[in-house]
């Protein structure tokens, strides 16, 4: 079974890096959906939880590296909120959901493409281990 | 400002009877502004329910601006009616209120109700009043010795006052009585530390039955 | 201009000398297909002149330590060198390049390959491009009169090309009076700077407006017939007066005219307000400054006639108690006052409201401050074809139409000086200031723009808790005392949507990436 994968990134180096990656010729698998945010910052726990129940198996927030956000902090609060988020998750025992935060800078197409398609392996696994 | 923090997740879900209806009830005024118990909070509290795998068939949300007063509570009525159950994510006095005025369901807190306190900073909330009913603060500058002083001394600093850190935790403890001090000295007031206070009236301080206010001249 | 975008490489000496060697990128960079050439600023804060005149007027890519980007050194450097198209791009050297490094052979290469991701990124890949992109860049002012020429040297300062379009050759609008007075060559001096200004291009007075929208912008043909591209059309025109029959009556544009030629108005002088309804409290205040301006520097005696009209002194009170002080006279005459004329000498004759008692008035000059001052029929067109609401004269959708939600703003119209309220110079500027960010926020690369992104504050639910005044990393939020909420600072916000995330009552949504919208995109992605 496939497992929805979103990946919200912000209109930066998440950006550039994306298209970059697309220009390499990396295609994402069709679970993975990408979702455009001014700045990493602003996605808050509300909007991470209830895109998580509404189908969401894991979500990547992808922002510019800790000392490039243009709006110098975004980043490292949607850093902390997904790990505030993450550790929720597991004190509930919802295993199945996973939450990460990746820092990438704008010319990263590889680099963005290999850390999607782990996430998209451990959401898997996660995945399979809850249902075993 | 009352300052809440929310029960830890295991804990909320543990208490949780495995209903039909659950109603998390979100509070827009104290517990808002510490963060703890507002409507972002409730939206999330309420997807991590819904996630949890505790069997409850629905669960819904809503938040009133306070819980602590009956026109408030009064809009929950439909709702409350459809629920088994009722999280509150109020302070305690919300909490009871809501519990007082729907008495025939069940009402849980969600959160720990700590201190009244104030915002220092963006997500930094401090402990300033107890409560004591006997408030004294032109004598020491304007900040408590009851909050403030680790042994609440009216006639401080301890021995264990050094480099204007408490002895109970010498890194990040303020004496308050050392911030008394200095503050005095800044306005010129210093004298009044030689005047010995008095033990304080704690009969005004919680002291067995709740305390009440009655202005008789509002109850005609 | 060269298609080819030309890399300013910004290092530190501790950075990219230590991990690079620059003689090898600078070949890679000239073999590029993609780039035009590197430049290697090593002392960041003194560029080498002769260095940095390769690159003036050029595309560039500037590429360094995210620290010179905080700093502002990028933004600096291309006001000084008149860069008329540059963006920069802060990559992080040293980690990007050992990242990278791994992939591919060689440092340099890499580096290279880094930089012409970026020139690609930002400007495509052919010279073909290069028209699109710069025309798309092109800014239209629509009016020369003081709001619009400080429009165009406030984008044409940001690196922004701009044309400037006036239908007659119209200078100032009454409104800016005080400081005409002040400095009477000031919008010569404007109009001078604007001209000398390799940026932008004052089109001939009777150019015409015919927008027709096309993507990302708009097509305007002007009345020589050709058309030209402009990605936003900032609209600035000037109320104007209709210049009296009579000869020998003047308005007070003719009045500016001549202040700035120096001719004296001496004499016995009429001002008169000969409106129906409400006078504003700005004309008003021209008046009075006038009527001033003309007893002081112009030893004239002045009389300030009113009709019937209800005239508020809300912020003239104490100029017209300094204007009767200095014995100018206020009459406010009843029903009409009759002009005759003749040998090219008025007198006037009316009726005192007051005292019931006839006046004549006999060889004034006559200033007068006409009933309708309004927008001319061509810039009310032009309103009409943008979609740009008015009421009166000014745009409906207030301040600089990103503001506030409103169904029919166009993206990439934008209000100035009179049409959005405001006139005084500093003003002005400010609002300049905030246009040009506005703009260049419209082609940044990630798709988001601020007018489309402005936050928006729900008065009811928000708590008052001041969290969002201090998470703003620009200090764009602020606390309305009159309201108890807080309020957007919409020259200062750069749209991240920090505040939206952290309010603790939500109160806050970003427009167009409201809630409902955020949770409907992703419901319709994840399910």
């Amino acid at each position: 079974m496939e497992h929805a994968v979103l990946v919200i990134h912000c209109a930066q180096a998440g950006a550039s890096a994306l298209a970059r990656m697309r220009q390499l010729g990396y295609r994402l698998p069709t679970s993975v959906r990408t979702f455009e945010m001014p700045c990493t910052g602003r996605v808050s726990e509300p909007i991470l939880m209830e895109a998580l129940q509404d189908g969401a198996d894991g979500i990547l927030v992808v922002g510019c590296r800790k000392d490039a956000c243009r709006y110098l902090d975004g980043n490292c609060r949607a850093e902390r909120r997904a790990a505030r988020v993450q550790d929720l998750l597991r004190d509930a025992g919802i295993g199945r959901k996973t939450v990460q935060m990746h820092f990438t800078a704008a010319d990263e197409g590889s680099a963005l493409y290999r850390a999607v398609h782990g996430f998209c392996e451990k959401v898997a696994l996660q995945g399979q281990a809850e249902e075993a | 400002m009352i300052v809440a923090e929310q029960k830890p997740i295991q804990e909320i879900l543990a208490a949780l009877p495995e209903v039909d209806n659950l109603l998390v009830a979100g509070c827009d005024t104290c517990v808002t502004v510490c963060m703890a118990g507002g409507d972002k909070e409730a939206r999330v509290l309420c997807a991590a329910i819904r996630m949890s795998g505790k069997k409850i068939r629905n669960v819904e949300t809503v938040s009133i601006e306070r819980q602590c007063d009956r026109e408030f509570l009064s809009e929950l009525s439909d709702k409350v009616s459809r629920a088994d159950v009722v999280l509150s994510m109020a302070c305690g006095a919300g909490v009871q209120m809501l519990s007082d005025f729907f008495p025939a369901t069940i009402v849980q807190p969600a959160l720990n109700t700590l201190f009244m306190g104030s915002t220092e900073e963006a997500g930094y909330w401090l402990e300033r009043c107890l409560g004591c009913g006997d408030c004294s603060l032109e004598l020491t500058a304007g900040i408590c010795p009851k909050t403030r002083c680790s042994k609440g001394l009216m006639n401080g600093p301890c021995g264990g006052s050094v480099g204007g850190k408490c002895e109970v935790d010498p890194k990040s403890l303020d004496c308050g009585w050392d911030l008394i001090y200095k503050r005095l000295k800044s306005l010129g007031r210093i004298e009044r530390l030689m005047d010995i206070q008095p033990p304080r009236n704690w009969s005004r301080a919680h002291d067995g039955r709740p305390r009440s206010v009655i202005r008789k001249d509002v109850r005609l | 201009m060269n298609g080819k975008p030309a890399v300013v490489l910004c290092s530190h000496a501790r950075c990219a000398p230590n991990l690079i060697d620059m003689e090898r990128l600078a070949a890679s960079v000239a073999k590029s297909e993609v780039l035009d050439r590197l430049v290697v600023l090593e002392e960041p804060c003194r560029a080498v002149p002769e260095t940095l005149t390769a690159i003036r007027k050029r595309k560039v890519v500037f590429a360094g330590c995210p620290l010179l980007k905080e700093n502002g050194f990028y933004e600096q450097t291309a006001r000084r060198l008149v860069i008329s198209r540059a963006d920069w791009l802060a990559i992080n050297l040293k980690a990007d390049v050992l990242d990278l490094y791994q992939e591919t052979k060689g440092i340099e290469g890499t580096v290279c390959a880094v930089l012409e991701s970026l020139g690609q990124l930002l400007y495509g890949t052919q010279a073909a491009n290069d028209t699109a992109a710069v025309a798309h860049r092109r800014v239209l002012v629509y009016g020369s009169g003081m709001s619009g020429l400080t429009a165009a040297l406030g984008l044409a300062s940001e690196g922004i090309s701009v044309d400037v379009m006036e239908t007659d050759g119209c200078p100032a609008s009454p409104g800016c009076l005080g400081e005409l007075l002040q400095n009477p060559r000031l919008l010569d001096d404007l109009r001078d700077k604007a001209r000398r200004d390799e940026r932008i291009l004052l089109l001939p007075s009777g150019a015409r407006a015919d927008p027709t929208p096309v993507e990302g912008g708009f097509l305007i043909r002007s009345s020589g017939g050709d058309a030209r591209e402009y990605g936003s059309i900032v609209f600035a025109p000037e109320r104007r007066e209709t210049p009296p029959e009579e000869s020998g009556a003047f308005t007070l544009t003719q009045l500016y005219g001549y202040m700035a030629s120096g001719r004296a108005v001496g004499g016995r002088v009429v001002v008169l307000l000969d409106r129906d309804g409400e006078t504003e409290p700005e004309v008003f205040r021209d008046v009075l400054l006038a009527a001033a301006h003309l007893t002081r520097r112009m030893q004239a005696e002045v009389l300030v006639l009113c009709r019937n009209a209800r005239v508020s002194l809300a912020g003239t009170q104490e100029l017209y108690d300094e204007c009767r002080q200095m014995g100018i006279l206020f009459i406010r005459y009843r029903d009409t006052v009759s002009v005759a004329s003749g040998y090219g000498d008025f007198v006037l004759r009316g009726i005192d409201d007051h005292t019931s008692a006839a006046f004549v008035i006999e060889k004034p000059k006559i200033l007068v401050i006409p009933g309708r001052m309004g927008l001319a029929p061509e810039a009310r067109a032009l309103a009409g074809a943008l979609a740009l609401r008015l009421e009166g004269d000014r745009a409906a959708q207030p301040d600089c139409l990103w503001r506030e939600v409103n169904a029919t703003n166009r993206a990439g119209v934008f209000a100035m000086g009179d049409a959005r309220g405001s006139r005084a110079g500093a003003e002005l500027r400010e609002s300049s200031a905030s246009l040009a960010r506005a703009i260049q926020e419209r082609l940044s690369p990630g798709g988001i723009r601020i007018e489309e992104h402005i936050p928006v504050v729900n008065k009811e639910t928000c708590a008052y808790c001041l969290t969002c005044v201090r998470v703003c990393p620009f200090g764009a939020m602020e606390k309305d005392p009159v309201e108890r909420t807080a309020k957007v600072r919409a020259s200062a916000c750069r749209a991240c949507g920090l505040c939206a995330a952290e309010c603790p009552a939500q109160a806050i949504e970003i427009r167009n990436l409201g809630s409902t919208n955020l949770r409907a995109g992703m419901q319709a992605l994840v399910r």
